[in-house]
């Protein structure tokens, strides 16, 4: 197994969370409090700073399990079956956070934890639980292409819900805010802008740093695997 | 006063998530890694 593999990993999710922890402070710290007139909640707001870039994260991980899917569908690929895995698992934890921290902030500032009309909101819950659900069953099931089969399956359609999910504030937005950057967007004072981006650079790079551990697991497991048969065919 | 609470509970699940994943991915790593060598060790044998 390669310990570059491993030592890159580490060292990645080492920095995202170094890079994460000083977002943070910038968030709680440096960026200015916005007006009461503006938000029910002030205070609160400031769960954007890690709300905004664990969704991102997580939306980067839904496209790589599908894109891990449609590589062990197409061409039986080990490293898109590999791929599959840590995507689920990074988009499992990331959307947590993401499914967790926003319910807290709409009941500040909304007064209500979550709306079932708000298809935002809906469909993100759907691809965390989604990404839970191939993480959990994946250790319940033997390996085999049986069940990677259905677990791509479930990676691909349970895809659709991403671009609805992206579009979702453009076309239907009714409690979920509305795009701030990018094209349509509502826009962000300068600083809170930076440490927005600041943030994203972190989880992405925490993302990264996920990835490569979880790819590091799969190939210790599947040495001992090999290396077990191995020794049982000997004997 | 309720929105500073509602501030530092959510960023206190957020790094509880955070910190109990990386927690188990390192564990499950670490433990991995020394049985492969275990195993590996044998093998040459």
């Amino acid at each position: 197994m390669s310990r570059r593999l491993v030592i890159s990993g580490l060292s990645l999710w080492f920095l995202g969370l170094v890079l994460a922890c000083i977002t943070l402070i910038l968030g709680l710290v440096w960026t200015p409090s916005v007006d009461n007139e503006t938000m029910n909640a002030p205070a609160a707001q400031r769960i954007f700073y890690w709300h905004v870039p664990s969704a991102w994260a997580s939306m980067l991980a839904f496209t790589c399990l599908f894109a891990g899917s449609i590589a062990w569908f197409w061409k039986r690929s080990e490293w898109g079956w590999k791929l599959h895995v840590a995507a689920a698992e990074a988009g499992m934890v990331f959307g947590l956070m993401a499914i967790t921290s926003g319910p807290i902030w709409g009941h500040a500032e909304w007064g209500v934890a979550w709306d079932w009309t708000d298809v935002r909101i809906n469909t993100f819950g759907i691809l965390t639980a989604l990404s839970a659900y191939l993480v959990i069953a994946r250790r319940s099931q033997p390996d085999g292409d049986d069940t990677r089969d259905t677990f791509s399956a479930i990676g691909l359609f349970g895809f659709a819900l991403v671009p609805l999910t992206y579009m979702a504030t453009r076309w239907w937005q009714r409690r979920h805010p509305g795009p701030v950057v990018g094209p349509g967007g509502g826009g962000l004072e300068p600083s809170m802008a930076t440490t927005m981006w600041f943030g994203v650079l972190a989880f992405v790079i925490l993302f990264v740093g996920l990835l490569l551990i979880e790819w590091s697991i799969l190939n210790a497991e599947q040495r001992i695997s090999k290396i077990q048969t191995k020794m049982d065919g000997d004997v | 006063m309720g929105d500073m609470v509602n501030l530092v509970i959510a960023y206190t699940v957020m790094i509880g998530l955070l910190a109990a994943w990386s927690w188990m991915l390192g564990k499950r790593l670490l433990e991995l890694l020394s049985r492969l060598e275990v195993i590996e060790g044998n093998e040459d044998e």
